[in-house]
């Protein structure tokens, strides 16, 4: 297993970027932070905290999986399996062991109109936006994922006969510093 | 006017004597002392009434008692017994002590009906009781000895005296008899709706005065005022039964109707201390008669509690206690007008103070030492007139006879207008308090209630086929009720005048909490008493919401992110509704829904840009939503640990969280369609034979668009779980980057599931049909925590 250690890494946001891109843009801007702090209306949302999977593992306790992180004889991280080919001998891809968290404080959200600004562009965009204000910092402690291929979604499903290949695995560990806000808007007809 | 028809009055006065007292000695409290027998009379009656109508009319319109009864309970060729025993205090006060014995009092049909043709009723009620009254009252009311009436002391206590088979009062260890709840029926289409309960209320120094009218100039009115009143009240049963073939009801027979075996809802006890005053001025929302009420009431030392007992015979609660209830009612009219009872206010304003409420604790007789508490809850509301949109909206509802078109000539339509000016609830969790501030609702529509067979709907009415189906139970029904509610955001604070408004609602949005709504409802919740484990309640169910649109995130311009075009459509079959250990436990039964969002819109909820079209398919299998007190004592973020010390050392920061606090839960599980029980499948056709689970992303034309198909979860189902805080957080100020601890909303929201499975990811187009981008998905294994507090931006 290959494994990548990244630390202070920003752009983790760019996969939030692409689930959007059918029919929606996304935008990373530095909206000025004193414009942000206007917002103190009921739609100006102010979040702190953390997000965390699998922190002290998952819901199952099997041959497979266990809830005691400590116990490296068997994952206890989440898993997710997609097939892209529809006969049966097709394998599975898989993100498995995916586990670890992040903490922040001033995560920002609330929809604002853009009708000026941006060197002009602005006043001919003035349309209503989702701004996700992002944190100043945000502290990643022991996020985790291997990438593979496997013959089945769940080792569970063949335990005599699974078989599953990991190309590489990502460990993050360490404080990224953000600044700006992403923007959100549709383009759908209405 | 009251107006009697014919009928006979057969009282028979069985004795008098002076001096003398009845047998039956229940009453014992310190008011009664004072029943000395100075000069007394009893008077022992047999009586057994018949009436054939007795009519209330307000501007010609009546409102009709037909079919009065009163004669022995179970036996309506005997009068019931009864004792009136008259005396006078020593200090000139009058003394009435009254005793009904097994006594039955039914009404046939109760009908508002102008020219008194059309066959619709109310139904019948009848009750079967045991009671006593006691009275000491003297002349001279609240301003003067010489006018009004003042009760010095009372007592009135309805129930049930325990009898055995040849009617002798069976008395307990003690030598006084025992008791059990008076029977109280209501009967639509021949189905029967029984509540067994025993209320007592008591008291000191009622008056009451006529006095110059402050109201309604140039008229007097009543003015009652009761500076200490006091009640308790027990429901033991609350028990449905079908139209009974055989011919037994509780008429003939009550030992023999069969509502005595049938599953009961559970018990439910209330007492308080009350206190007010109310003026009754003559004229009602017609100037011409009618009745007008103005009062204001404080209810104090409020304790209300539902047990539900299982089949091992524990009781678990849901508890209030420590209720204060202030509230001041401004013109409530009271009006016969047409086919209808109208009762309308031009406002009412109150609060309301919960100072504990337990969920799923186990009852012990009210004593609640040891449990722990969600925390208290305190509601300021007005409801006043309010135009919107160039509609008024009012304050009423009008009662007309008959419920659903389908339900028999009998039932219940409230048509209702509902104005809720402005609401704030606080909730306060250790100490700290989160305001859901600015609640603002309005609407109307007919809300019909009836008690349903279904077997006779279904053989002999035509119900076409695009009517929801009917189910045995107590049906509440909704047609075309259109309304709206807001709510402008949370404070957090013990003062929400200078609190500040902030987000956080939107973190309520997993149980489908909105912080805007626009929306007609039609459909129906039928029903019927007995939950999964004994007591409880069971449900069928099917509502439709059309023309409705959600605000998920709303600023005070009404700029947001919208749900618009939303149809909604939601089926549940043999759903229930529990009390236990962990809490309130809705199990949704067979669930069926169809969420379709025409658009969802940013900015403005007509016009905004649009996402697209977002449709949501469920199809589950006894997935539970359940609310619970507590949650977590602290949570570390950052890092990990049980408490602040490993937290510490794992580089976090530990935030406590207190012993009190909400948890809400929703477990779904997804059933795979093919894994459906032919029974299952059967009911399932009956509601749409397509019915999967199906999550779809769509151009707003519809042409395009991308849709997960077959999904489903194991029988451990999908969980999410909030706990629901208040509590301090540390917070950055974007600008300056200082640090600072701020008290927030805080929602520990908590899925997991073992498996979520996903048959096919499909590109739609409309050429080419859909096309698979994935041939299967599966995520297993998943914990996801979001510890999460909303805070004013700082």
């Amino acid at each position: 297993m290959m494994k990548t250690i990244i630390k202070n890494i920003a752009p983790v946001l760019a996969s939030i970027y692409v689930s959007f891109a059918a029919t929606a843009h996304a935008e990373l801007t530095a909206i000025d932070d004193a414009e942000l702090s206007d917002a103190v209306a009921q739609g100006g949302l102010y979040l702190s905290g953390e997000f965390s999977l699998n922190e002290e593992g998952g819901p199952i306790a099997d041959a497979t999986y266990t809830n005691d992180c400590t116990d490296e004889t068997k994952r206890c991280g989440a898993r997710f399996a997609y097939k892209m080919g529809g006969n049966p001998e097709n394998g599975w891809y898989v993100i498995d062991d995916w586990k670890g968290e992040a903490s922040f404080e001033g995560l920002t959200i609330r929809t604002r109109r853009v009708d000026s600004g941006f060197n002009g562009d602005g006043a001919d965009f003035d349309k209503e936006v989702l701004e996700i204000g992002l944190p100043s910092t945000m502290k990643f402690k022991n996020y985790q994922y291997n990438i593979g291929f496997a013959s089945h979604a769940s080792p569970n499903d063949a335990p005599g006969s699974y078989q599953q290949t990991n190309l590489y695995g990502i460990e993050i560990d360490g404080q990224v510093n953000m600044s700006g806000n992403m923007l959100i808007f549709p383009t759908a007809d209405k | 006017m009251f107006k009697l028809k014919s009928g006979y009055l057969f009282v028979c006065l069985a004795s008098a004597s002076f001096s003398t007292q009845a047998e039956l000695k229940l009453m014992d409290e310190e008011s009664l002392s004072g029943v000395t027998g100075q000069a007394g009379i009893t008077v022992e009656l047999d009586a057994r009434v018949e009436i054939d109508e007795l009519s209330y009319i307000d501007d010609g319109n009546p409102l009709a008692l037909q079919g009065v009864s009163i004669h022995k309970t179970g036996d309506d060729t005997q009068g019931a017994r009864g004792y009136v025993m008259v005396d006078v205090t020593a200090e000139g006060e009058m003394q009435i002590r009254h005793i009904a014995e097994q006594t039955h009092l039914q009404i046939d049909e109760i009908r508002v009906d102008s020219d008194n043709t059309a066959p619709n009723s109310f139904g019948r009620i009848a009750l079967d009781f045991d009671m006593e009254n006691f009275f000491q009252f003297s002349g001279g009311g609240r301003y003067s000895p010489d006018k009004g009436m003042t009760v010095s002391a009372y007592n009135s206590r309805i129930f049930g005296i325990v009898r055995d088979a040849d009617g002798n009062v069976v008395n307990g260890l003690d030598g006084n008899p025992l008791t059990k709840g008076a029977e109280f029926f209501y009967r639509d289409d021949g189905n029967d709706l029984m509540v067994s309960f025993d209320f007592e209320h008591w008291g000191t120094d009622w008056t009451l005065d006529v006095v110059d009218d402050p109201f309604k100039a140039g008229q007097e009115a009543l003015l009652i005022t009761y500076p200490d009143h006091h009640f308790k009240l027990t429901v033991d049963q609350i028990k449905f039964k079908t139209r009974d073939t055989a011919g037994n009801n509780y008429t003939t027979d009550p030992n023999n109707s069969g509502l005595e075996t049938q599953p009961n809802v559970g018990m439910i006890t209330a007492a308080a201390d009350v206190n007010g005053e109310m003026y009754i001025s003559a004229g009602g929302k017609d100037p011409v008669q009618g009745l007008t009420f103005n009062y204001n009431q404080t209810l104090s030392n409020g304790d209300f509690r539902y047990i539900d007992t299982n089949g091992a015979g524990e009781q678990y609660e849901v508890a209030l206690t420590g209720v204060t209830h202030q509230t001041q009612v401004s013109n409530l009219t009271f009006d016969v007008i047409g086919d209808s009872v109208w009762l309308q206010t031009e406002r009412s304003q109150g609060t309301i103070d919960i100072e504990n409420i337990y969920i799923g604790t186990l009852y012990n007789g009210g004593d609640d030492t040891g449990k722990s508490s969600m925390g208290s809850l305190h509601v300021d509301y007005l409801f006043e007139d309010q135009v919107v949109g160039g509609t008024t909206y009012t304050n009423s509802i009008q009662l007309t006879p008959k419920g659903n078109e389908y339900g028999g000539n009998k039932g219940i339509t409230v048509n209702t207008n509902w104005s809720l000016a402005n609401a704030d609830i606080g909730y306060t969790d250790n100490g700290n308090t989160v305001w859901v501030s600015g609640i603002q609702s309005y609407g109307s529509g007919a809300v019909t209630f009836d008690l349903i067979d279904a077997s006779l709907i279904a053989d002999t009415r035509s119900v076409p086929a695009s009517e929801d189906p009917f189910f045995d139970g107590i049906r509440i029904g909704f047609e075309n009720v259109v309304g709206h509610y807001s709510i402008d955001g949370l404070k957090v604070g013990d003062d929400k005048d200078t609190a500040e408004l902030q987000g956080g609602t939107e973190l309520l949005l997993p149980l489908q909490i909105f912080q805007e709504a626009y929306y007609t409802l039609n459909g129906h919740v039928t029903m019927l008493p007995g939950g999964s484990d004994n007591d409880g309640l069971t449900f069928n169910s099917d509502l439709h919401f059309t023309d409705t649109t959600f605000g998920l995130s709303v600023d005070q311009d009404g700029s947001g992110l919208w749900l618009d075009d939303v149809t909604y459509d939601i089926h549940m079959r043999g759903a229930t509704l529990d009390v236990d250990q962990r809490g309130v436990v809705f199990n949704r039964g067979l669930y069926v829904s169809n969420m379709d969002i025409g658009n969802v819109r940013f900015g403005d909820r007509a016009s905004g840009d649009s996402l697209g079209r977002v449709v949501l398919s469920r199809l589950e299998r006894d997935s539970t939503v359940y609310i619970a007190s507590g949650g977590p004592d602290g949570v570390c973020i950052g890092g990990s640990g049980g408490d602040s010390t490993i937290c510490s050392n794992d580089g976090g920061r530990w935030e406590e969280r207190g012993d009190q606090g909400l948890t809400i839960g929703l477990n779904s599980k997804f059933v795979d369609k093919d894994s459906l029980t032919a029974e299952e499948r059967a009911i399932v056709d009956g509601i749409d034979p397509n019915a999967d689970t199906k999550l779809g992303w769509y151009r707003a034309d519809g042409k395009v668009g991308i849709e997960a198909v077959g999904i489903s979860t194991d029988d451990e189902g999908l969980t999410v779980e909030l706990a629901v805080n208040v509590a301090d957080t540390l917070v950055r100020d974007k600008a300056t980057g200082a640090t600072s601890v701020k008290t927030g909303f805080a929602v520990d929201t908590k899925i997991e599931f073992n498996q979520l499975n996903i048959d096919r990811i499909n590109m739609n187009h409309h050429v080419g049909g859909a096309q698979p981008i994935f041939y299967g998905a599966r995520f297993e294994n998943v914990s996801l925590r979001a510890n999460v507090t909303a805070t004013p931006i700082p």
